[in-house]
């Protein structure tokens, strides 16, 4: 780039009756570099983003000169916006809903977060950052989305093999357009696909893991392949995937882990863990062994009565095999038999997590957690109020085990809770205080068109009555006083430096944790990083 | 050939032979002279004729924590080695041959241990040894001869074998100063002493140690004292176990309740039965091997690279 700057400088001075032409072949180049190294620093983003991105720069300096001008940024935000409808007049209508949803948001503001988190995304800047690829999201995704957010799907391996299900649907649909080929058209596809799933929830690490994996696998399969043939082997792949990095290894996690739970014995849990529901369905069902076990739960999303309930609904035969009761309610309810397996073998208290006290850990022998992910440096990222457990039980000296699987290790090294955390709605904290049921979750899309709604009504009213408005006014307290009685936090948005933080995740020391179990076998937490350097070699 | 063939008497002989012979050295040698004497014709027979012996073996012996960690060792080197060969009598013979270059190579690594121990013995000092061990035997004795250390040797009794009195018996035999307590006075004289060398019956995963009853005590009582906790052991001792608590160590718990209620009166049995104990990593400083010097941490590591090879 340098020398053909000065090549071109250099035939400057001895053709000066052509200025005009050399400057002009000085600039092409020069922008042509200038585009490569770009290219090369960030080979990673497709066109598409590329164009968006210079777009948003470009955009950036227009607003820098015309406030420099006088012109105000509101000012600014409605002329961009006449300027968008113009241009979009052929979009789509979701486009456009889009694009006013993402109006609509900034208006709110969305400050409510203390200081210290506030680096964290919120849902509504989650849901801001990619309007505008929805129209190539292919509708399973859609679907997919939707239930991470409104937490129909929750726990990190659920949300994995659904995510590795979802995309096998996707890559069967695909189809491979001209002039390019599956394997360097196909992981964009996919990242287009991640960057909206990313709207739900951000991306768990087993997602993460299992992604890079995916993209890897995609870039091996050689050109010649057939498209049919490509798009078999891949789904083929995922199938194994899931099986050996989730099913399986769950299956050898519960082996190793079953050796703690003996006859007679009391343990703790915390929220609910795939693994482990499965773990103390299989001491009782195979290995018949009677013990106590404590769910201790938490709000706003009180995921220890899911496993309370999964409990609960599973029979077991004393006599015979195992029964699982949702397979065979029907005749489990025709022999007497069986009964469920919290009948006799199982005793279960359940408390919530302000509730662990002396009383309640005294005879507890042995505490087991589920994990979001592992760490590199032997901590521990799960479901907040994990940490404060494993702590309480340290301090006790109850040995505290995490069931653990492979794909959950991360090579990142976090020391607290807050650079990197998840926030989730404020509303799920102040409402359903009553906690007799999960947060409900409308989705996104609605919410915003709710309160479109509800403007455009408003803005009517202020129209057509403005002489009434005043009268409006006075008599409004009222109804709001007895709302207020019922949930004093329902207007909590209008209440100055009222803050509700609502975090997902907290970290647990090393210290606390005696004991990693993964598929590879049973580890202190310092052998993590053993476990990620031999995981990647194979 | 000779159905007869008995791994037990086998493994009690050559233990019986050879005195300084360790448990795990002396079960794959016994499951070598096994395979030579059976001559199994495939190999799935051969893994289940490992396999049976394995557990006859485990069953009938009663301290069976380090004869395990060889066992094991040797199924994992087995199940290897017959997926590496297609031919079958080249893999049977291989087999074989690399078992026996196996047990000569676990048999050079207490002298490597030994090897990696002696910088760590200095003039003047004070070490305080638990119990018989041969490792720590050898590397005493080599410090005293070899490089003309001068230090003397605090050895506690060791109840209830009595391994201590054996020990100091030795020591004492190799021109070292000695003196025997009683296990209860470690507190006592743990204020004058410069470091602590154990050995071990097996390394468990999270680098801490099954040993002879009584090293938990004394790993405490160093880790407050902050006196140097060492613990000089072969790499073939290194087991697949993780025990989270003293007691937590495989059958030993079971014993400890029933014998608790039901043979109360009869205090004799309680008092000799319970050998073991776990001591966990946090109490150990270090563990010289023939791999080098380790961070109980490391011991992961190592296991993990032999069974995830």
């Amino acid at each position: 780039m340098v020398e053909e700057q000065a090549q071109t400088s250099q035939a400057k001075p001895q053709a000066p009756a052509q200025v005009s032409d050399s400057q002009k072949a000085e600039k092409a180049p020069a922008a042509a570099a200038d585009g490569a190294s770009k290219g090369s620093d960030d080979k990673k983003l497709s066109n598409k983003e590329m164009k968006e991105l210079k777009k948003k720069e470009k955009a950036a300096k227009r607003a820098a000169q015309k406030e420099a001008i006088g012109i105000s940024p509101e000012q600014q935000a409605k002329n961009a916006e006449s300027k968008i409808e113009k241009k979009k007049s052929s979009a789509t209508n979701t486009n456009l809903k889009k694009q006013l949803d993402q109006t609509l948001i900034k208006d709110q503001g969305g400050k409510r977060i203390p200081a210290i988190f506030s680096h964290l995304e919120t849902r509504e800047q989650r849901n801001a950052s990619s309007p505008s690829i929805s129209h190539i999201v292919h509708p399973a995704i859609l679907s997919l989305t939707l239930k991470y957010s409104t937490y129909k799907i929750v726990g990190s391996t659920p949300r994995l093999k659904n995510m590795l299900e979802v995309f096998k649907v996707v890559i069967r649909d695909y189809e491979t357009p001209a002039n390019t080929t599956l394997t360097r058209h196909l992981t964009g596809h996919l990242s287009h696909q991640i960057e909206y799933l990313k709207t739900g929830r951000p991306l768990s690490i087993s997602m993460g893991n299992a992604i890079r994996w995916l993209k890897q696998e995609i870039s091996h399969i050689s050109i010649d392949t057939k498209e049919q043939q490509a798009k078999e082997t891949l789904c083929e792949k995922i199938d194994d995937f899931i099986k050996e990095k989730i099913e399986l290894s769950g299956q050898v996690i519960i082996e190793n882990a079953s050796k703690h739970i003996t006859d007679g014995s009391t343990i703790l849990t915390y929220g609910h863990s795939e693994v482990l529901e499965k773990l103390f369905k299989y001491c009782v069902i195979e290995q018949n062994k009677k013990f106590n076990l404590i769910v201790v739960d938490s709000r706003p999303l009180f995921e220890g009565k899911r496993l309370l309930t999964n409990l609960v609904n599973t029979n077991y035969n004393p006599d015979g095999e195992g029964l699982d009761s949702e397979v065979e309610s029907i005749a489990s309810s025709r022999s007497i038999k069986s009964q469920p397996i919290t009948h006799e073998n199982l005793k279960i208290h359940y408390v919530l997590i302000n509730s662990l006290s002396s009383t309640i850990l005294e005879d507890v022998d042995c505490v087991f957690l589920g994990a979001h992910a592992m760490l590199s440096n032997g901590r521990l990222y799960s479901r907040v109020g994990t940490g404060l457990i494993a702590m309480m039980c340290h301090a006790r000296n109850i040995p505290v085990l995490t069931c653990c699987e492979s794909v959950k290790f991360s090579d990142k090294v976090q020391l607290d809770s807050v650079t990197t955390n998840e926030l989730a709605d404020c509303d799920d904290l102040v409402q359903d205080i009553n906690s007799k049921k999960p947060p409900q979750k409308k989705s996104f899309a609605l919410e915003q068109f709710i309160k479109q709604c509800e403007e455009e009504k408003e803005s009517k009213n202020k129209n057509n009555n403005k002489g009434k408005q005043q009268q409006q006014k006075k008599s409004s307290p009222e109804p709001d006083a007895q709302a207020d009685d019922s949930t004093p936090l329902k207007d909590w948005k209008n209440i100055s430096h009222l803050n509700i933080l609502n975090i997902m995740y907290d970290l647990t020391p090393p210290e606390y944790i005696k004991k990693v179990v993964t598929e590879l076998g049973a580890l202190p937490p310092s052998a993590v990083p053993v476990i990620l350097r031999e995981y990647k070699n194979t | 050939m000779s159905q007869a063939f008995d791994i037990k008497e086998t493994y009690l002989k050559f233990l019986e032979e050879d005195k300084d012979l360790t448990m795990p050295i002396a079960a794959i040698e016994s499951l070598v002279i096994m395979l030579r004497v059976k001559q199994p014709s495939t190999s799935s027979e051969l893994i289940n004729l490992v396999k049976s012996n394995i557990d006859t073996l485990k069953t009938s012996i009663p301290n069976a924590i380090s004869l395990s960690a060889g066992c094991d060792l040797f199924m994992r080197f087995v199940l290897r080695n017959t997926n590496l060969y297609s031919d079958w009598e080249s893999c049977k013979k291989n087999l074989v041959e690399n078992g026996e270059l196996f047990v000569r190579r676990a048999k050079e690594s207490r002298n490597k241990s030994a090897e990696y121990g002696l910088p760590f013995i200095r003039d003047d000092d004070t070490i305080l040894v638990h119990s018989f061990s041969r490792v720590v035997y050898t590397l005493l004795k080599r410090a005293r001869t070899e490089k003309m250390v001068r230090f003397r040797v605090i050895v506690t009794e060791s109840r209830p074998t009595g391994l201590g009195y054996f020990m100091a018996k030795k020591l004492r035999e190799a021109d070292i100063p000695v003196e025997v307590i009683v296990d209860n006075a470690v507190g006592y004289v743990i204020h004058n002493v410069d470091k602590i060398l154990v050995g071990a019956e097996g390394v468990a995963e999270s680098g801490g140690i099954i040993n002879h009853i009584g090293s938990y005590q004394i790993g405490c009582l160093a880790k407050v004292n902050n006196k140097p906790f060492y613990v000089v052991t072969e790499s073939h001792k290194f087991v697949r176990l993780f025990p989270l608590a003293p007691n937590d160590l495989p059958g030993s718990i079971n014993r400890l309740i029933k014998e608790g209620t039901e043979e109360e009166k009869d205090s004799e049995s309680m008092l000799s039965t319970h050998k073991l104990d776990f001591t966990s990593h946090e109490y150990i400083t270090a563990l010289i091997t023939d791999l080098g010097v380790l961070t109980p941490s490391a011991v992961s590591e190592e296991l993990i690279k032999v069974w995830y090879d």
